[in-house]
């Protein structure tokens, strides 16, 4: 089937690009293959403190006194901090302020950190924490959602009776008449686990004092410099510029260093200027998986009915979010969930309710995906089981109902003014991996007896809205700035998180103003150079951030190009700027290098730098129906799997996938496909490898010994398929690639495995006893030297 | 850093060694490769708990490490790393399921460091050189001030992470005779994933049969699942004087599974484990018979 | 017989990247330690302090180890490379060429570790199969990539190994002989 293809208009015409839409190297590559990029671990400062934290002994207790005077007391130690210390804002949150930075009343997980020593060694601040006596008075606790929205339940926060921490819903049609007309109804359950961002780095912060009453420089591995000045700011009750950020290298984040560092930055910074003198904290692993935010669990539960020739008619869905102890970006998080739950299919009547919950659990918030990875395992399971109850194949019940140009959402919005590209990655995911050839051969094969080893295959589609959607101010700012000899900087209010935004800014730029990718320095964010930018999430960066650099470097170009104009005598619309050189477009030979054009421009006094501002178009949301136009824009995409079962053994090998996204346009091809290998990879730990067991508060995966992610050993064979539709609204037509290929494997596995096997699983994930038992059993994973913790 | 700094000596002899752990007997720990020892010393840093006073570093005692064979009999050092095992053509030949066994542990990293010596006195259930061992009916000599004394591996271990070796005790080496080469072996190793992966459970086989192809020796050993490293005998007599067919190895495999459930009694993992043992133990005997069944 | 009692401090030297260096440490100093605080050579990162993710890879005597579980005095008098020896002489090491032509970098954290167990591969096998890459940094968690970019590189970067080194002179650096006895 040919998909349309829109001429947007807004968008460049040329096909022909100079620097964007190729691969670039990345412009930090150097630094980090030679071990001089600079983490925050790896800073030092002359008289440079170290801090450590004491954490919760109980997931749930009223703090009835901390005693800190034997510590205070202990060789090495120089300050002891508690909440008493804190001169402004106690707790912080972006969406509820429900956090303590150090906890005051309660404890109600146990990452929560009680004191702070502060030491001028590590191993000081280490044993001087034994020394802390905090007397608790134990409180009953809730471990699961249900348990927590049960009547009389343990509340864990004041102004949350009943532990509700939000309630989205949509309401489309009438139901009733809806599942009146299916002539096959089915109710599922499917529940998905904690799991952790697993960045190899983690968390890690040097406060600076500045000379200056209460002026602080924080460095560190932070995803948000701008949330994490203000959360700052607050903690020390200054004002906003009083407190400089400077975002390190990062040594990955996918969402995970962003409340979790706010918090660190405020202690850090806290300490600094409780002791005068720069302070530097650092998690191990155990405590970064102990205290750092999760993906949510979600329990859902699904209702669809369907006519004979499985023409969806109605959908009702109920979540339930396990929101840990505070709040965190959890309202955000099920927003997307809600508007995303039905799939991207087209469904008449929805009903839909996702409920955040309150927990003594670890809490959770944003991770890659946001949202949609538990709501995506949930609707593409449904969509199998529910063909294999038509006798349909599930690619058919898809491609029946999936969404195209000009269908409506669940939500009320017609997809009008982009590509609707879902059928497309459908049929060339299905055709990369031979689907359907593979899932009639297998399903025989699988009925043949005694083979020990079965293979399936399976699919698994989405849509995702780009960018924060209808509920958060969406704008971002650049500045690009040239400099007399030609190089260029350029800072950017979104920041580089290890997934290659550095270069692809820099490569906008370039492209932008014609000079070399070389020249183009792209510098750490720094929130005392640039306005706040708002966050590096929900796949907005290099819609909304390439954007706005776009905008700077073209005020630039336009001053650059008047100044050519006059020294090759033509007037600036003839000019082109590529390669480095300025020219008469048509007559390459009549031109002038960027270099020479820069100086010429500075020796005439022109202002050589400009500030770009984007703004993302308007989109809006209505709480009470649910309803409205949730995002200025979609990416369609999905994956197809293909699976080796044991069934002795219940080991699933995933052997190929074929990942299919729409991506508008790849700005750096090679970016596109690094971030295709590692969503795969993060997706097929989610499928079957990764989970952060619980065991009433107590998180008994500590480390990577027990918490598994993917070997290089067991990364299956992966054809990236990128498919371009370029958007209106990104620059160049760019949407994002980064959250949604690590959404779409795990069910994709989960029916590969059931086209394999006969066997379906709803619960994530499907870990060797799952696949053999169809049933859970929960122990510890065996750790090493488990004998002795 | 661990509150408690231990002490640390180096003996350039094995009476060095052996005289300083008779002096401090309860309160010192000797490390090889270190891999288990750093990792432990980190938990119970964490944990608040109790450290050795004395780390007793071994690694730079001569002739502690190496293989060789003498005879028919091949001696492993203590200090024997995974990788120099896994690559030793002597054991390649002679014990082959053990380089194989050694080959599975963790990541290049861990087996460029981490001891066989280390691996048995750690008496991990998880070990994986112990099942392999095993079956070869491997000796393991230990040394104090005292002198020697040889013991069958399997006697090494009287609990889960305890052995039987006096506070002091050094091991030497291990040694075993070198399989015949018609002796048919295989180590069968389940895991999560596919490198740096604890053992779930694997399996070491071996089996020797005479020219009619009857069975005339086997040995099977279980990993992972039994209390202590231990062969299954009930379960290799049902082998033993027969041309193993379909029935003499599933009946063979099954009861290795039935052992393990009489052994350790029938816990929350016994829905999988049992089912899955008999698998992977169906698997090996079946490779140690030269056919790939899987 | 060396001997260091609880909470001492000693003296120990060993060579790092070719050159010589004296250091302090106590007991329950280990490597990374001694290479991140003590020399500051920070290209070598903790990611998890117990043997698994690999970030911590240095060459010990020209084999990988995790420098969070070998013990600073067991380095005594040996040899250790880091990812800051890799380049010589101002040059890239094809293999860190090859990583950044490759897209093998994201966040980088994992980089040094991958690299050097990636150099410990082809100094001993100098022309590898995909396995035999996969299986030598199978101790290198990557988080970022999905591994299938440094795979590649690393394919490439022995390719280019092969076209300037001679035949002859590739002995250098290979394994040594695993039967003898450690004097
Ligand atoms: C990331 C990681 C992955 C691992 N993967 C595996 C795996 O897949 N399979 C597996 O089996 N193991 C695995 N291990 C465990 C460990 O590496 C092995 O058990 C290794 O063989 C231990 O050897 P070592 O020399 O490092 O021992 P050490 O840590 O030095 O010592 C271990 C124990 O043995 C004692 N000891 C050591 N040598 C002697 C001796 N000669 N005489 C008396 N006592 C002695 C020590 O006192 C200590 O109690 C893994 C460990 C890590 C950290
Ligand atoms: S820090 Fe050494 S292996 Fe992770
Ligand atoms: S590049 Fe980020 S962990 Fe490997």
């Amino acid at each position: 089937m040919e998909i349309e293809r829109y001429d947007t208009g807004e968008h460049d015409p040329r096909e022909e690009f100079g620097v964007v839409h190729r691969a670039a190297k990345r412009v930090d590559g150097v630094e980090k293959v030679t071990g001089k990029a600079r983490f925050a671990a790896d800073l030092y400062f002359d008289g440079m403190l170290h801090a450590r934290v004491l954490r919760a002994k109980f997931p749930h207790a009223r703090i009835l006194r901390i005693d800190a005077s034997e510590a205070q007391n202990a060789p090495g130690v120089v300050a002891v901090i508690t909440h008493e210390d804190v001169p402004g804002a106690k707790t912080f949150g972006p969406v509820r302020r429900d956090m303590p930075v150090l906890a005051f009343d309660k404890t109600r997980y146990l990452g929560d950190g009680v004191a702070m020593i502060v030491a001028t060694t590590l191993e000081a601040a280490e044993q001087a924490l034994e020394l802390v006596r905090v007397d608790y008075e134990e409180l009953p606790a809730v471990f699961s959602p249900e348990e927590a929205i049960a009547e009389g339940a343990p509340v864990l926060h004041e102004d949350a009776p009943g532990n509700i921490v939000n309630h989205h819903k949509v309401r489309k049609g009438d139901m009733e008449a809806g599942f009146a007309a299916s002539d096959v109804v089915i109710e599922r359950e499917y529940r998905t686990q904690f799991i952790e961002h697993a960045y190899i780095e983690p968390e890690a912060a040097v406060a600076v004092p500045n000379p200056g009453e209460g002026s602080v420089t924080v460095y560190g591995s932070i995803q948000n410099p701008f949330t994490a000045r203000r959360v700052v700011a607050e903690v020390l009750g200054v004002s906003l510029n009083k407190v400089r950020i400077v975002q390190c290298t990062m040594g990955g984040s996918f969402g995970g260093k962003d409340d979790v560092m706010s918090c660190m930055c405020a202690r850090a910074a806290l300490a600094a200027l409780k002791t005068g003198r720069p302070v530097k904290m650092v998690n191990t692993r155990e405590e970064s998986i102990v205290e750092g935010y999760k993906r949510h669990p979600y329990m859902l539960k699904y209702r669809v009915g369907a006519t004979k020739d499985g023409k969806l008619q109605a959908m009702e869905i109920r979540i339930l979010a396990d929101g840990g102890a505070y709040a965190s970006m959890t309202p955000f998080v099920t927003w997307r969930s809600v508007v995303q739950a039905t799939g991207p299919y087209e469904i008449p009547n929805v009903n839909t309710d996702v409920h955040g919950v309150y927990t003594n659990n670890t809490y959770t918030g944003a991770m890659r995906g946001f949202g949609s990875p538990q709501i995506i395992f949930a609707h593409e399971s449904l969509m199998d089981e529910l063909a294999a109850e038509l006798g349909m194949d599930p690619l058919d019940l898809r491609l029946k109902n999936g969404f195209r140009p000009g269908s409506v959402t669940a939500t009320g919005q017609t997809l009008d003014d982009h590509a609707v590209s879902l059928v497309e990655v459908m049929q060339k995911a299905a055709d990369a991996i031979g689907y359907r050839e593979k899932r009639k051969a297998y399903n025989e094969a699988a009925r043949r007896a005694g083979s020990k080893k079965v293979r399936g295959v399976g699919i698994a589609a989405s849509y995702r809205g780009v960018s924060l959607g209808g509920e958060g101010v969406d704008a971002t700012g650049a500045i690009v700035s040239v400099q007399q000899d030609g190089s260029v900087y350029v800072y950017a209010g979104l920041a580089e998180n290890g997934q290659g935004l550095r270069t692809i800014f820099s490569q906008i730029a370039a492209e932008e103003l014609g000079c070399h990718l070389e020249d183009v320095v792209f510098m750490d964010t720094d929130t005392s150079l640039i306005p706040d930018g708002g966050p590096t999430v929900a796949s907005r960066s290099t819609t909304m951030g390439g954007n706005a650099v776009r905008d700077a470097a073209r005020k630039v170009r336009e001053m650059l190009l008047s100044v050519a104009g006059e020294m090759l005598g033509t007037s600036c619309e003839a000019l082109r700027a590529a390669g480095g050189r300025v020219f008469v477009a048509g007559r390459p030979e009549r031109s002038v290098s960027f270099a020479d054009v820069a100086r010429a421009a500075y020796s005439r006094g022109e202002l050589m730098a400009a500030f770009g501002w984007y703004k993302g178009p308007k989109v809006w949301w209505d709480e009470e129906s649910g309803q409205g136009r949730a995002y200025f824009t979609y990416v369609y995409g999905c994956q197809a799997a293909e699976v080796e079962v044991d069934t002795e053994t219940g080991r699933v090998k995933v052997l190929k996938v074929a990942a299919a996204h729409d991506v508008g346009r790849a700005i750096n091809p090679a970016t596109v496909e690094g971030q295709i290998y590692g969503g795969v990879a993060m997706g097929m730990g989610y499928g079957l490898l990764e989970e952060v067991e619980m065991a009433r508060g107590v998180t008994r995966t500590q480390n990577f010994d027990e918490y598994l992610i993917a070997t290089s050993m067991d990364v299956p064979e992966v054809m990236p398929i990128v498919v371009e539709n370029p958007d209106p609204y990104g620059p160049y037509g760019a949407k994002t690639i980064g959250e949604p290929t690590c959404e779409l494997l795990a069910p994709a596995i989960a029916n590969a495995v059931c086209n394999a096997t006969g066997r379906r699983i709803r619960e994530l994930p499907l870990d060797l006893e799952k696949v053999l038992l169809g049933r859970s059993l929960k122990a510890a994973r065996g750790r090493r030297g488990s004998e002795q913790a | 850093m661990s509150p408690r700094k231990p002490g640390y000596v180096v003996p350039e002899t094995l009476a060095e060694a052996s005289e300083f752990l008779r002096e401090h007997a309860e309160d010192a720990r000797i490390i090889a490769g270190g891999t288990d020892v750093l990792v432990q010393l980190r938990r119970r840093g964490r944990a608040g708990g109790e450290h050795p006073r004395w780390l007793v570093d071994i690694s730079r005692i001569p002739g502690l490490a190496g293989v060789s064979t003498d005879s028919g009999t091949i001696s492993i050092g203590a200090m024997t790393t995974h990788e120099e095992i896994a690559r030793s053509p002597i054991i390649r030949k002679g014990g082959p399921l053990l380089a194989e066994a050694c080959a599975s542990v963790g990541s290049p990293q861990i087996r460029a460091r981490g001891t066989i010596g280390g691996n048995i006195m750690n008496a991990s259930p998880a070990a994986d050189t112990i099942a392999a061992l095993a079956v070869l009916s491997t000796r393991v000599r230990l040394s104090d001030r005292m002198g020697t004394r040889d013991i069958l591996i399997t006697d090494v271990f009287v609990g889960p992470y305890k052995t039987s070796a006096q506070p002091g005790e050094v091991l030497m080496e291990v040694y075993f005779d070198a399989l015949a080469p018609t002796c048919g072996s295989a180590f069968v190793k389940l895991g999560r994933r596919e490198a740096l992966a604890i053992a779930r459970l694997s399996c070491a086989v071996v089996i020797e049969r005479d020219d009619a192809g009857r069975v005339t020796r086997a040995a099977i050993a279980p990993g992972a699942c039994l209390p202590m490293p231990a062969r299954v005998e009930s379960a290799e007599e049902m082998l033993v004087g027969k041309v193993p067919d379909e029935a003499a190895v599933d009946a063979a495999a099954r009861e290795v599974a039935e052992e393990m459930v009489r052994r350790t009694g029938v816990r929350w993992s016994t829905d999988y484990k049992r089912p899955a043992v008999e698998a992977i133990t169906r698997r090996a005997i079946w490779r140690a018979l030269g056919v790939n069944v899987e | 017989m060396k001997e260091i009692g609880p909470g001492a401090m000693t003296t120990i030297s060993f060579k790092v990247n070719g050159g010589l260096v004296e250091v302090e440490v106590s007991a329950d100093d280990r490597l990374i330690d001694v290479l991140r605080e003590g020399l500051r050579l920070t290209g070598t990162k903790e990611g998890c302090g117990v043997g698994e993710c690999g970030a911590c890879t240095v060459l010990l005597d020209g084999k990988p180890v995790n420098s969070c579980l070998v013990p600073a005095l067991q380095v005594e008098g040996r040899e250790v490379e880091t990812v800051e020896g890799l380049a010589k002489d101002g040059r890239l090491h094809p293999l860190q060429e090859a990583f950044i032509e490759h897209t093998a970098v994201q966040c980088g954290f994992c980089t040094p570790g991958m690299l050097m167990s990636a150099a410990a591969l082809l100094r001993e096998n100098p022309d590898p199969t995909r396995e035999d890459i996969a299986r030598a940094i199978s101790g290198n968690l990557c988080r970022c990539t999905g591994y299938h970019q440094i795979m590649a590189a690393i394919e490439d970067a022995a390719r280019r190994i092969r076209a300037a080194v001679p035949e002859t002179s590739e002995a250098e650096g290979a394994a040594g002989t695993p039967e003898a006895r450690r004097e």
